[in-house]
């Protein structure tokens, strides 16, 4: 179960309880903040299409817990 | 649902210490691709010398040993091929991120870095394993010529 980060009392505590993954859930990598200087390599591409598969699966996880 | 809160920066304290450790993760991944790519050119070179040193031979160690020697060559070629290159967008975080919560820019650029170091970790070991293996046939090469020309000189 996730732990509600909004209640004022015990937030600290809150966010101890949370998985690293959880953490991850919350603020999940920008896939389009990949770049190369060699610009749009294949590199850049397949971590975007990696970072956006492993946002989906967390909003899958654990829906709600993205933080926008 | 009520939108969940960025946490402060009390409640993330280690998260300093944690992009520091990435920061020099980041470096030193760099730095050690870098210095396969010096090897991996030192391989090439040597393999080129090999190949033009031994020349046109009727010699079948000889032969051997050129075709171990070029096989080398492209092994190391091959060990430049994965490059370490992709990083953080530094002008689209500014974009997008600039009106956030330093907190949650922060933690979500530690979760993008730690997907590329994952990335990077794969592809030094892939570098370094290639590398081996031209320094194996690289070895073979000249072990063979050295034997074919010790066969020559007894012969």
């Amino acid at each position: 179960m996730t732990p509600d980060l909004n209640s004022k009392s015990g937030t600290d505590s809150a966010l101890t309880q949370l998985t690293a993954e959880q953490i991850e859930a919350m603020f999940p990598a920008d896939p389009d903040l990949f770049h190369s200087p060699e610009g749009e390599t294949r590199e850049v591409r397949e971590l975007r299409a990696q970072a956006r598969a492993r946002r989906e699966e967390l909003d899958r996880k654990y829906p709600g817990l993205r933080v926008s | 649902m009520q939108p969940i809160r960025t946490p402060s920066e009390e409640q993330v304290p280690s998260l300093g210490v944690i992009e520091s450790v990435l920061e020099r993760e980041d470096d030193s991944y760099r730095d050690r691709a870098n210095g396969i790519d010096s090897k991996a050119g030192m391989i090439l070179g040597a393999a080129g010398v090999i190949v033009a040193l031994v020349g046109t031979t009727t010699s079948v160690t000889a032969l051997l040993g050129q075709a171990l020697a070029i096989a080398a060559g492209a092994a190391a070629a091959w060990v430049i091929v994965p490059r370490i290159e992709a990083a953080v967008a530094s002008r689209d975080l500014r974009d997008r991120y600039l009106d956030a919560a330093a907190v949650h820019t922060r933690l979500m650029v530690l979760n993008l870095r730690i997907l590329l170091q994952t990335r990077n970790e794969a592809r030094l070991l892939t570098k370094t394993r290639r590398l081996r293996s031209a320094s194996v046939l690289l070895l073979g090469s000249a072990v063979i010529i050295l034997v074919s020309g010790i066969l020559r000189t007894v012969g």
